[in-house]
């Protein structure tokens, strides 16, 4: 498991861990039932406090990532299979949705914007 | 989940120096910062935990039990570290430790050795000949070696240097593995707390001006910049304390939204660490 | 408990020490000042030196303690204050008597082997000799022990000067009073200082065990109300 925090992001500490985790998780690199670290065992890895890696993991849990097994600690939930794939359809979306905005800021039209997107698809095989 | 540390409308008068209505609580297994300048309350109100100096008013539990009535089990599982420790100077930290381990039921001979040889402490050089830092590393390793549930110091990394002070954070967050155990940790050098930290209680003058989590505060409170024309009598109402140059102003707010509403676009934000917030709330007490 | 003595007696091991050394030393020349100047013990003035000194050796402990102002570590463990009260009392008693018998021995090496013979010297070296000293010493101790409890060991020693000096303005103004109120009202109140000194001279007779047991009552009565005095001082004492 990755996590890496920039103080100098925008984004707060707890937001960062819990969108790196969530990617590694929708991006397979953590499968199901892999165990996390705990929040404490985090909060001193990445010095910072208890409360910010507790937060991230309530949240990653809310989402339904994560499971909290009582006395054993966090582990990646079962994940499934649909709601996976609906979630990583989701990231691409935002993405995209990103995308589209820029282009209609900077005036490229729709056509342009699809030139690109077969460009930047097919070029990598 | 059960408080560690609760104070209730805690009160003492101390000539010209009181201590009014303070109150705030730790959570087992967290770690709270209490911070504020030089002669605001800190080592006041840490005193008045140990039961060194006699309240005035108010109630202190902790482990849920009185500070008082109960002092002598609440303080066999407690580990302090004072900021100035007084120890017979005549003595090496062997024949201090031969006097104060017998009081504890759970002292750990083994980790105390080896916190003295982590810190690289002499065991035969008398306390005199001690720097300061190595003082307050005795007084922390003392305060490590007895299984103690709640450690609480008063600005243990005060005169010390910065490699020190992240060794100490480092053994902290050893501490904290253990979701039993709990930190209160005074100082006026706010770099020390602002990551390890859960809770900060920040006291200015002898009141608390807030005690929360820390990640909250943080995401609360900002600071604006902006141009001196910006600011006027009204505008000045939503910040606090203010620092005026020759090419702008500086403040402090504690809601974002609302200073950006009120200041319009022209102003930048930026993160205020608790450092800024110490400052400018200090400021506004000498504005008003 | 133990634990507190012991530390006393590791903290100040080296100054009993010099205190073993040094007591002997003062004593046997204040007997041969005395004895080569005065022609005698004057009983006055060796209250002062070896039995004052003997007082002063008493506070040892607590002079370390304050010195290195220790008292906030110990308040900081888990130790009740009146534990450490008990303690105080009971290791500045151990000192004194101690330190009053090295006098003693002092005393009796002096009269035998140096010939320094006096016939006061051989009423301290008896029983009845030690019994009274040891009685005076505990109460002075215990007259002194509250002050230094409530004001710490310099402030203590001051106030305690200035409440003996108080006390002995009160007796003077007292004896001044008793006469006036003689002489204007024709009111013989004489009989208040005689029967002060009835007492005294009662005391100075010591004879029988009945009294030996009055005066360790009385003793154990002081110590008794000067205990309490001091836990209740130092409990409301800020640090």
């Amino acid at each position: 498991m990755r996590i890496i925090i920039s103080n100098a992001s925008p984004d707060p500490i707890y937001e960062q861990i819990s969108r790196q985790i969530k990617a590694q998780i929708i991006a397979g690199e953590l499968k199901e039932g892999d165990p996390l670290p705990s929040i404490r065992k985090l909060a001193q890895e990445l010095h910072i406090s208890v409360i910010t890696t507790k937060r991230a993991y309530d949240g990653l849990e809310s989402e339904g990532f994560i499971d909290t097994v009582g006395g054993k600690g966090c582990f990646v939930a079962m994940q499934n299979k649909e709601l996976l794939r609906e979630k990583k359809i989701k990231t691409v979306e935002e993405l995209l949705n990103e995308a589209v905005a820029e282009a209609k800021k900077f005036g490229i039209n729709f056509n342009e914007l699809q030139n690109m997107l077969d460009l930047l698809y097919n070029s990598e095989e | 989940m059960e408080n560690v540390l609760e104070l209730t409308n805690v009160r003492k008068n101390y000539g010209d120096f009181y201590l009014q209505d303070v109150s705030f609580s730790l959570q087992e297994g967290y770690i709270m910062g209490l911070i504020g300048p030089n002669g605001a309350g800190k080592t006041t109100i840490i005193k008045l935990i140990m039961n060194l100096i006699i309240k005035n008013g108010g109630s202190i539990k902790i482990f849920d039990k009185d500070h008082c009535k109960d002092e002598v089990e609440i303080k066999s599982r407690i580990g302090f570290v004072y900021d100035n420790p007084h120890y017979y100077e005549h003595l090496n930290l062997n024949q201090i430790k031969k006097i104060i381990a017998p009081f504890y039921k759970n002292w750990d001979e083994d980790m105390f050795q080896h916190l003295v040889k982590k810190f690289d402490l002499p065991h035969k050089k008398i306390i005199k000949k001690f720097s300061r830092g190595m003082v307050m590393k005795g007084a922390i390793a003392i305060a490590l070696s007895h299984h103690a549930d709640f450690i609480i110091m008063d600005e243990p990394t005060s005169g010390l240097d910065p490699i020190f002070r992240r060794e100490l954070l480092d053994l902290l967050y050893d501490v904290l593995q253990n979701e039993k155990k709990s930190i209160l940790f005074s100082t006026h050098i706010t770099s020390d707390i602002e990551r390890i930290a859960d809770f900060i209680t920040f006291i200015l003058d002898g009141k608390i001006i807030f005690s929360s989590a820390k990640d909250e505060i943080l995401e609360n409170y900002a600071l604006i910049k902006g141009e001196n024309a910006l600011l006027n009598e009204e505008t000045e109402n939503y910040c606090i304390g203010v620092r005026r140059n020759s090419f702008g102003f500086e403040a402090l707010t504690n809601n974002v939204l609302e200073a950006k509403a009120v200041f319009g676009k022209q102003i930048v934000t930026d993160r205020a660490t608790l450092e800024d917030i110490m400052y400018f709330y200090n400021a506004r007490r000498y504005n008003d | 408990m133990i634990n507190l003595l012991r530390k006393d007696f590791r903290a100040g091991a080296l100054y009993l020490l010099g205190i073993v050394l040094l007591l002997p030393i003062i004593t046997i020349l204040t007997i041969g000042t005395m004895i080569d100047v005065f022609g005698g013990i004057i009983m006055s003035y060796f209250i002062f030196i070896p039995a004052g000194l003997c007082i002063a050796a008493s506070f040892l402990f607590i002079g370390i303690d304050s010195a290195y102002e220790t008292d906030m570590t110990y308040a900081s463990l888990p130790i009740k204050r009146s534990m450490i009260v008990y303690t105080r009392y009971i290791s500045s008693f151990i000192l004194a008597l101690s330190s009053w018998i090295l006098v003693i021995f002092t005393c009796y090496i002096s009269m035998t082997y140096l010939n320094k013979i006096d016939r006061l010297l051989e009423m301290l070296i008896s029983f009845r000799g030690f019994f009274v000293m040891a009685i005076f010493l505990l109460l002075v101790i215990s007259f002194l022990q509250p002050f230094i409890f409530r004001f710490g060991t310099g402030k203590g020693i001051i106030a305690v000067m200035f409440f003996m000096f108080c006390l002995f303005l009160i007796f003077q103004i007292g004896r001044v009073l008793l006469r006036a109120i003689n002489v204007v009202f024709k009111l013989d109140l004489s009989f208040i200082e005689r029967f002060i000194q009835d007492i005294l001279q009662w005391m100075f007779q010591l004879e029988a065990f009945e009294v030996y047991s009055w005066l360790a009552g009385i003793v154990l009565f002081v110590i008794l109300m000067s205990v309490t005095i001091s836990i209740l001082l130092y409990n409301r004492r800020d640090l």
